[in-house]
């Protein structure tokens, strides 16, 4: 498994890469890093491709159930 | 010198002949004695000639030492006018040698000898003294140049240059009649002074005012038919007026730190080289640790490509490179001097932490600009440091969602689906 530095390095070159290449505004940036999240959350379950656009729900390493879908985005439970 | 006994010799020879004088056994004792001192008188010569030689040479070697060692003086001697002086002193080392020498005959050889030795010695010493005075006048010549070529230097106007230049090609004509240059070795010398004045003239004039000297290279007034030899005077010139405007315009710290940026540029785009680096030292503009990192970087840079490594090695550089990444920005988004982001920027992309695309765009795009890399107002200078310090917090806030995600709420970990 990879260091977590490397995803959020990755992360944050995307992020910077996008914010240099034009014009972006401040109230752009949480949806640009939430879309880059997204992207890397798909990246690493490839399956959750496959997740009917309702939504699956999916339990994280501290027990926490969300409801994750096809693009990566999620809504946490309880 | 050891004397042979030659007498006593003799006398031991003829003893034991005495008592055997008497009749026919006389008459045989007489023919036996007449033989035998044929003989003796053989030996007699033979053991004179030993003498003889052994003389000879004791006053050849006593000669040569003698006359070694006075040439030795006379070469070293510093008032030295001709060789008549030495000639006297030659005599009587001659005398002084032979004096041992008993026979006659032998002394004159020895003496018709050493006249010859003494005579080839005085003509060394002569030789060895025009040599010196010919090495002296051919000193005096150059020293005499290099006064005239100053002249030439400090004159302002073409007209005075040109005579300065002739007054060196005559000191040179004036040395080749009198024969302390050979006509070929004047005209080699006047070639090279000549082809060299208009370049040298332009290195001085670099040094004192390289604004002027590079207005004059590239209208070449000096007058330099090496195109290459001024192509790169004019980018010494160019170096040496871009460090002297930028000296006079921003002090000398500000200076060294913008000499640092544009390096670093030069470092990004692949173009700086260590002669550069060196050059900047040599004039003051570059602090020498942003020198030691230009310098590594370069050294990394060029190695990196053909530097193999295992897969392990790999994983743990991008690692290594991703941990410095997030680290540098940690660094500039905190508060701090940006001459020590930059040169911490530099030295991990020096030391290998830090990938060259992420060196350049830290660098570059989000370290608060430096206010002292040229001209702008405090107007200017403030709303640059305004933009880059609001764009800086849109990343900030950004880094915290990324490492909030994967922290607190990356619920992907397990996998596991219900």
């Amino acid at each position: 498994m990879k260091d977590p530095n490397i995803h959020i390095a990755e992360m944050t070159r995307e992020l910077v890469d996008r914010l240099s290449a034009g014009n972006v505004k401040e109230s752009d940036i949480p949806n640009i890093a939430q879309e880059i999240i997204r992207k890397k959350r798909t990246q690493l379950k490839p399956e959750i491709a496959g997740h009917p656009k309702e939504g699956q729900i999916m339990l994280d390493s501290f027990g926490r159930k969300a409801m994750v879908y096809p693009d990566g985005s999620l809504k946490e439970l309880g | 010198m050891g004397q042979i006994p030659v007498n006593q010799s003799q006398t031991q020879l003829r003893s034991p002949l005495m008592p055997r004088a008497t009749g026919e056994g006389q008459q045989r004792d007489e023919v036996a004695t007449k033989g035998l001192v044929g003989a003796l008188d053989n030996a007699t010569d033979v053991l004179a000639k030993v003498q003889d030689t052994q003389e000879h040479n004791a006053a050849q070697v006593y000669a040569t030492e003698q006359l070694s060692a006075l040439k030795d003086k006379a070469d070293q001697d510093p008032n030295f006018k001709n060789g008549n002086e030495y000639a006297t002193e030659m005599d009587r080392i001659g005398q002084d040698a032979a004096k041992n020498i008993t026979n006659t005959l032998v002394r004159n050889d020895f003496m018709s000898r050493y006249k010859i030795a003494a005579n080839s010695t005085l003509s060394g010493i002569n030789n060895t003294f025009r040599d010196r005075q010919l090495k002296a006048a051919q000193a005096d010549l150059l020293t005499g140049i290099d006064a005239q070529q100053e002249s030439y230097f400090n004159a302002t106007y073409p007209q005075e240059k040109m005579t300065a230049a002739a007054l060196i090609k005559q000191s040179i004509e004036d040395n080749v009649k009198g024969m302390v240059i050979s006509p070929e070795e004047g005209v080699k010398l006047w070639d090279k002074i000549s082809a060299d004045l208009p370049a040298k003239d332009a290195m001085r004039d670099i040094g004192k005012d390289p604004t002027v000297a590079l207005q004059r290279l590239q209208t070449n007034s000096y007058g330099i038919k090496d195109e290459g030899k001024r192509a790169e005077l004019i980018a010494d010139a160019e170096r040496a007026a871009i460090r002297e405007q930028k000296m006079q315009q921003l002090g000398f710290e500000q200076a060294q730190e913008q000499t640092a940026v544009d390096l670093t540029s030069k470092l990004w785009d692949g173009s700086l080289t260590l002669s550069q680096i060196q050059d900047e030292m040599n004039a003051g503009t570059l602090e020498r640790k942003d020198a030691e990192y230009l310098r590594k970087a370069i050294l990394s840079d060029r190695t990196s490509d053909i530097q193999s490594a295992t897969k392990e090695q790999k994983a743990q550089t991008e690692t290594k490179q991703a941990e410095t990444y997030m680290n540098m920005w940690d660094m500039i988004l905190k508060k701090g001097k940006a001459t020590d982001k930059r040169q911490t920027i530099l030295k991990e992309f020096s030391d290998g932490n830090l990938r060259k695309e992420d060196a350049i765009k830290l660098y570059t795009g989000y370290l608060i600009p430096n206010q002292g890399g040229g001209k702008v107002s405090l107007a200017e200078a403030v709303a640059a440091e305004q933009a880059a310090a609001k764009k800086n917090q849109f990343i900030a806030g950004a880094i915290r969602l990324f490492r909030h995600f994967w922290n607190q709420a990356n619920p992907i970990d397990e996998g596991d689906t219900e």
